[in-house]
């Protein structure tokens, strides 16, 4: 059939044999999984075996651009890499902004499946259809920002995209990530993964257009969406500052502070959006985005004088403050650029940091085994120093490179009830005990805890969207949890960032519309099935898990957030009912209530059939 | 409060009624049984125009009491405690 948005075309390279093929896209796999994450988690399914090791040769990178990438489509450029983590072990999606996925589908791709390992260090080189195998060897130790500078400097185009690893990823550091253009697809450890096959970076440059079916008809979808965008009420506010507005959740007392500890870091009112007006530069953002929620920043007076970055966002200025409970929005400046330098997760680094404060806090670990590090609260000395021997593997840093549970597990000691965690994946700035359906999907996530799987604007921002909820009431989370994640889900077919919709920017009727008139496929401007794909999406994420060995034990929380209330603030008091909370979540998404595993009816319910040998 | 007649109330604004009222925070006292409406009233009289028609005006601008939507503590008619927080904000949004 002739489509319009994709290209039809995967790119599959092997570095083991400098080798690659261009395969077209399966029809069937189009028709049922529309592209994106749907396709991903499909080939991921197909080609990962069961119980590989994720540092091996047998994992795989799968870079997905949706088929909206590249058109005037509002929000849709965001990129997308899969791969069986090694920070978790489960299936893992991680996305990161800017202008990759725009240039993927100009050089002709939906889809780049990186397989084997190089014997040196590479770099590939994308162009207009083809493929090459560039020598990275001096590259290698880079920041993100050089290697960026200088590839493009070899290769005479500063219009190339790129996507890198910095010295983090070439040291297999798990809480590395891969940046483009200073966004960062961090969480999860791909960038491990991506040094384990000795890839430095992919360079992009294309000069083709995304085809569009209907024309006209895309045209007008472009125009409602747009005019959705205007119409709500937060647009302004989220142009105007992105999300550099950390008082929010202070507001709510859910802000962790001291290892979620507490829910409100005391002087939040250095650290909040007006605060941050004073260091902005200027806007920035993705292709095709009209909200350019992205802020440049820099230092111009105080101790981190001259530092500057693209960002912070609201998760690295947690990462930054709540964490060690130091309000100052020149460090957060600061550190968010040497995470980007040096390629790290700022969520999980933060984390980390955060958690090693509280082990030394309680004498579990000392000077002894920090080097010398004194890890206070409100002292801010140790952490430059701290983050680079992270990235370095050297020191202290080595034991905290493979993430807390890894890291508590080296420690012992008691250390294991201290990493606030799920499945290996250290939790964002978000306390679950302060909004229940949001805890509800960190619990679940088919990743670890990642708020973007099934962010609760209901609970977050009181987006009246299925219904009102009470962010602290158990009943019915069940339902509003799984429609957040189904709906991220199908948004995520087209790869559309996660902000307009948890703004009520956006929904499955004006979705269908785009998607259905770019690829001129009818069938997708049906919101009821839409819905459909993002259920069997979530499931079938879910089944590889299974597949893994995953199930009910790990939907759980750290003692700390299922029976210590917070002790103060707006949400005083607030425990995580996990038990009940599951229990609901279990049966509204019909999976068998004492494994976690979905049953076999329900597979067949949503056309998983191939599946059902893992069902319940 | 000592005084059981009176209440102390923290109001904080932020986005434009920030800028509208020049003001991040004020303490306001108020007779006890005051509920949300008597509040706007107070701003009113305060910061020379209507809370009540800015609220009515500019949809999705949450009020929290104590952290909690106002939507859930009765609405305009609120009851207001001694040592509450009311915080007025636009949408806003953060990941």
């Amino acid at each position: 059939m002739k489509l319009g948005g994709y290209k039809n075309s995967i790119l599959r390279v092997n570095l083991s044999n400098y080798t690659y093929s261009i395969e077209p896209l399966n029809e069937k796999m189009i028709l049922d999984f529309i592209g994106g994450r749907g396709f991903a988690i499909k080939l991921l399914y197909d080609e990962l075996k069961p119980g590989i090791d994720p540092m091996s040769e047998q994992n795989k990178l799968i870079f997905v651009a949706g088929p909206l990438a590249g058109t005037n489509a509002q929000s849709f450029g965001r990129w997308k890499v899969f791969f069986k983590s090694p920070l978790t072990g489960t299936y893992f999606k991680s996305s990161g902004g800017g202008y990759l996925a725009a240039e993927m589908k100009f050089a002709g791709f939906d889809i780049i499946i990186i397989e084997g390992v190089s014997e040196k260090p590479v770099y590939l080189w994308i162009h207009d259809g083809k493929c090459e195998f560039k020598d990275a060897t001096y590259l290698m130790g880079l920041d993100c920002d050089d290697t960026h500078t200088l590839i493009r400097e070899e290769l005479g185009d500063p219009r190339i995209r790129i996507a890198c690893i910095g010295p983090a990823g070439e040291n297999k550091v798990k809480i590395s990530g891969i940046f483009s253009d200073r966004r960062a697809a961090a969480r999860g450890g791909g960038g491990a993964v991506m040094g384990f096959k000795n890839l430095k970076a992919i360079a992009i440059r294309g000069h083709e257009k995304v085809e569009i079916a209907d024309p006209e008809g895309f045209s007008e979808a472009v125009k409602a969406q747009i005019q959705m965008y205007k119409s709500n009420p937060a647009f302004e506010g989220f142009k105007a500052r992105g999300t550099q507005i950390a008082e929010f959740t202070n507001l709510l007392g859910m802000f962790p502070t001291k290892n979620f500890r507490e829910g409100v870091i005391e002087g939040w009112e250095n650290i909040e959006g007006q605060e941050y007006d004073k260091y902005r530069v200027r806007k920035t953002g993705c292709h095709s985005c009209m909200l350019h929620c992205g802020n440049l920043s820099k230092v111009n007076y105080g101790k981190y004088k001259g530092a500057w970055s693209e960002g912070p966002e609201y998760e690295s200025i947690w990462a930054f403050t709540g964490t060690i409970s130091l309000p100052d929005v020149g460090l957060t400046i600061a550190l968010d650029k040497l995470c980007d330098d040096l390629g790290l997760d700022t969520i999980s680094t933060g984390s980390s940091i955060g958690f090693a404060y509280e082990l030394y806090e309680k004498g579990i670990i000392s000077k002894d085994d920090t080097g010398g590090l004194e890890l206070v609260y409100g002292n801010d000395e140790p952490l430059v120093k701290l983050i680079k021997q992270i990235a370095y593997r050297e020191g202290f840093g080595d034991i905290l490179a493979d993430g807390t549970r890894e890291a508590a597990k080296k420690i012992g000691k008691g250390a294991e009830k201290y990493a606030i965690q799920v499945k290996g994946l250290e939790l964002p700035a978000y306390d679950p005990r302060g909004a229940k359906s949001h805890g509800l999907n960190l619990l679940t996530s088919n990743i670890g805890a990642d708020h973007n799987s099934g962010y609760a604007p209901q609970e977050i921002f009181n987006v009246p969207i299925p219904r009102p909820v009470d962010r602290f009431a158990v009943e019915g989370k069940g339902e509003i949890t799984k429609f957040n994640q189904d709906l991220t889900a199908f948004l995520e077919t087209g790869i559309l960032c996660s902000f307009p919709p948890s703004m009520g920017m956006i929904n499955a009727e004006v979705y269908g519309k785009l998607v259905s008139t770019v690829t001129g496929i009818k069938d997708f401007d049906d919101p009821e099935y839409i819905w459909l794909v993002g259920e069997r999406i979530y499931n079938l994420e879910r089944i590889f898990n299974v597949r893994e060995g995953f199930g009910k034990k790990d939907d759980s929380f750290p003692s700390r957030l299922i029976s210590e209330p917070l002790p103060s603030g707006p949400a005083s008091g607030q425990i995580f009912e996990q038990y009940d909370l599951l229990k609901d979540y279990y049966k509204v998404r019909g999976w068998d209530l004492e494994t976690g595993v979905p049953t076999k009816d329900k597979l067949k319910e949503l056309g998983l059939d191939f599946a059902l040998e893992y069902g319940k | 409060m000592e005084n059981n007649e009176y209440i102390k109330v923290n109001v904080m604004f932020f986005g434009d009624l920030r800028n509208l009222t020049g003001t991040r925070q004020k303490e306001f006292i108020m007779k006890k049984g005051f509920k949300l409406s008597d509040l706007l009233i107070l701003l009113e009289q305060e910061y020379h125009f209507s809370f009540k028609k800015y609220i009515e005006e500019n949809k999705g601008i949450r009020i929290l009491i104590n952290g909690q939507e106002y939507e859930r503590m009765g609405g305009i008619n609120a009851l207001l405690g001694d040592e509450f927080t009311v915080v007025f904000f636009p949408p806003l949004f953060g990941g």
